[in-house]
């Protein structure tokens, strides 16, 4: 009689089967909610990534001619010494992570002289984005 | 008074009943907690978007109109005047120029007097000469991050031939 009873509730397979069910819809509805925010966030990344390589760029146009290959080739900024436009470093959460490299290589196109310049960003050591202009003596 | 016993065990006890209540409290607890979570993550995820869209329209509207521009007509800590040569007669006429400043509390950068990016503040505008012969101009800016501010700069060297 009493085992009869016991048998009328449900067994721990049921159960089981019952919470991993649960568990696997309650995941199909929140990753995606997850993945969103680390899409935004990537965006974010590439955007700042974008900004510090034109940010330099244009830095390095603003050079004389002459010098930006003494200056600027074999150029780098680590981590936390990403300067601005004033020469005074970055500051805040959005710039943590970042670092910047820059090469320059003189090249002739005919007879006129050029300079190629790449500037190239990087988060936590790895390559973000890289931007490559060339420069003419014409200021 | 043994039938009567009988028909009660046919419903729930109220030890069953108390346990089922318990469970559902439970469950619905997490679930509130889950709904608060998830909603306070898309007005985080909302808000760095719009903080997103306005870094990247500002800095592509700014850098773009800099690196156009043929000359600044002037240049000061409130804003500067750029100058398009649309006509190539190397004079500054009607309508060639574009004035990008600030309103009086140093916040909201104003470009032509009616196209304002509100959100922008604490704006500072730096130059590597005076006019007329400046040909970089770096702009400072604070945006809002999800209650953090955030210090963002653009810069930009003039391409244009005049001076």
């Amino acid at each position: 009689m009493l085992r009869k009873r016991q048998q009328s509730g449900f067994t721990l397979l049921e159960a089981t089967m019952a919470m991993v069910l649960l568990a696997i819809a309650a995941a199909g509805i929140l990753l995606p909610f997850a993945n969103a925010a680390s899409v935004q966030a990537e965006g974010a990344k590439q955007t700042m990534a974008a900004t510090l390589a034109s940010e330099l760029m244009e830095k390095i146009l603003t050079t004389t001619y002459a010098d930006i290959i003494t200056t600027y080739n074999g150029y780098s900024e680590s981590e936390t010494s990403l300067l601005d436009a004033a020469g005074v470093a970055h500051s805040g959460s959005a710039y943590s992570g970042f670092s910047r490299t820059v090469t320059c290589q003189s090249a002739m196109v005919g007879s006129v002289n050029l300079v190629v310049v790449t500037v190239t960003v990087y988060y936590d050591g790895s390559k973000v984005t890289s931007v490559t202009t060339l420069i003419g003596d014409h200021q | 008074m043994k039938k009567r016993r009988r028909q009660c065990a046919a419903g729930f006890t109220l030890v069953e009943l108390m346990i089922a209540l318990l469970v559902s409290s439970v469950i619905l607890s997490a679930v509130a907690t889950l709904a608060y979570a998830t909603g306070s993550a898309k007005e985080a995820t909302d808000e760095m978007g719009r903080e997103q869209s306005v870094l990247r329209h500002v800095n592509v509207r700014l850098t773009d109109l800099i690196k156009r521009a043929d000359g600044v007509v002037s240049a000061s800590d409130s804003g500067f005047e750029l100058w398009h040569d649309m006509n190539s007669n190397g004079v500054v006429d009607e309508g060639e120029s574009t004035q990008v400043t600030r309103d009086s509390e140093g916040d909201m950068i104003i470009i032509n007097g009616t196209e304002t990016y509100t959100q922008c503040e604490n704006i500072t505008y730096q130059y590597d000469d005076v006019a007329p012969n400046t040909r970089f101009i770096a702009i400072w800016f604070d945006l809002d991050e999800n209650g953090q501010t955030q210090r963002h700069t653009i810069n930009a060297k003039l391409r244009g031939s005049g001076n």
